[in-house]
């Protein structure tokens, strides 16, 4: 009695086996990235976990560095006063503001909205607020994001939603 | 009504056709390899690296390898294993 399972397969069929698994992984891979994207991985949400921003020698007096906080984009100043972190999506309709330092300020680029870089008020503009600022702490040469100096103001704007 | 099958025919046979299969072999694993080093770097980076222009000119080059790779993988494909002539069926 031949009990002997046989299994054949060409090297076309190999070759197409192959190809499909790579299509695979890529789309994991990319549906990965996607989930990552939507559901970033939310660290500090009102709590006091240190986020390292930067080396102190990496932000010279009048530069900046953008990192992100709790999922949002965050900028972090250099200004002569000192360091100052802001959220940095604008209060107004979200859109991302920058530093603009040849006119010392905090500027966005969607409807001309300018926020002042030391406190992040509104200087002027459509934002109806100023943006968010974070508790920063300078320690062994590095510079720390803390949490939102003020989560109740974050919990209101709602191009913060679920950041603080 | 008629519904037409188009077939290849059997698989090429000789040396190259033996070069060809184990060079899509090669390719293959090196299409995974800069698949997952596309992924890791997308997945593991941090917002502050991953919005320099060195990390996006990385990555781009990392998907021109794998097009290119991919590229070459059909051609061994189609031009390796393949015969020229298929086979039309009408039923």
């Amino acid at each position: 009695m031949n009990d002997k399972i046989t299994f054949t397969i060409t090297r076309r069929k190999l070759t197409e086996i192959l190809m499909g698994l790579i299509a695979l992984f890529f789309a994991g891979g990319a549906l990965a990235s996607i989930l990552k994207y939507l559901w970033p991985p939310s660290v500090a949400k009102g709590g006091s976990a240190e986020i390292k921003i930067a080396n102190v020698d990496e932000v010279p007096t009048g530069s900046v560095r953008k990192f992100m906080f709790n999922g949002k984009a965050s900028i972090l100043l250099h200004m002569p006063a000192g360091f100052r972190a802001f959220g940095s999506v604008c209060t107004h309709l979200g859109c991302i503001a920058y530093w603009k330092p040849e006119e010392n300020l905090i500027f966005c680029p969607c409807h001309l909205g300018n926020f002042d870089p030391n406190t992040g008020a509104v200087i002027s503009g459509p934002p109806p607020s100023p943006l968010p600022a974070i508790d920063i702490v300078v320690k062994e040469g590095a510079i720390y994001a803390l949490k939102w100096k003020d989560p109740s103001y974050v919990k209101t704007i709602s191009f913060y939603a679920g950041a603080a | 009504m008629h519904i037409e099958k188009i077939e290849y025919g059997p698989e090429k046979e000789g040396l190259w056709s033996q070069v060809a299969f184990a060079l899509i072999i090669l390719l293959t694993f090196a299409a995974a390899g800069i698949t997952g080093l596309i992924f890791w770097k997308i997945l593991s980076s941090d917002a502050q690296v991953a919005s320099t222009r060195q990390f996006m000119e990385d990555v781009g080059k990392l998907f021109a390898y794998l097009l290119f790779d991919l590229a070459a993988i059909i051609y061994l494909y189609v031009k390796g294993l393949l015969q020229d002539e298929y086979v039309t069926t009408l039923e």
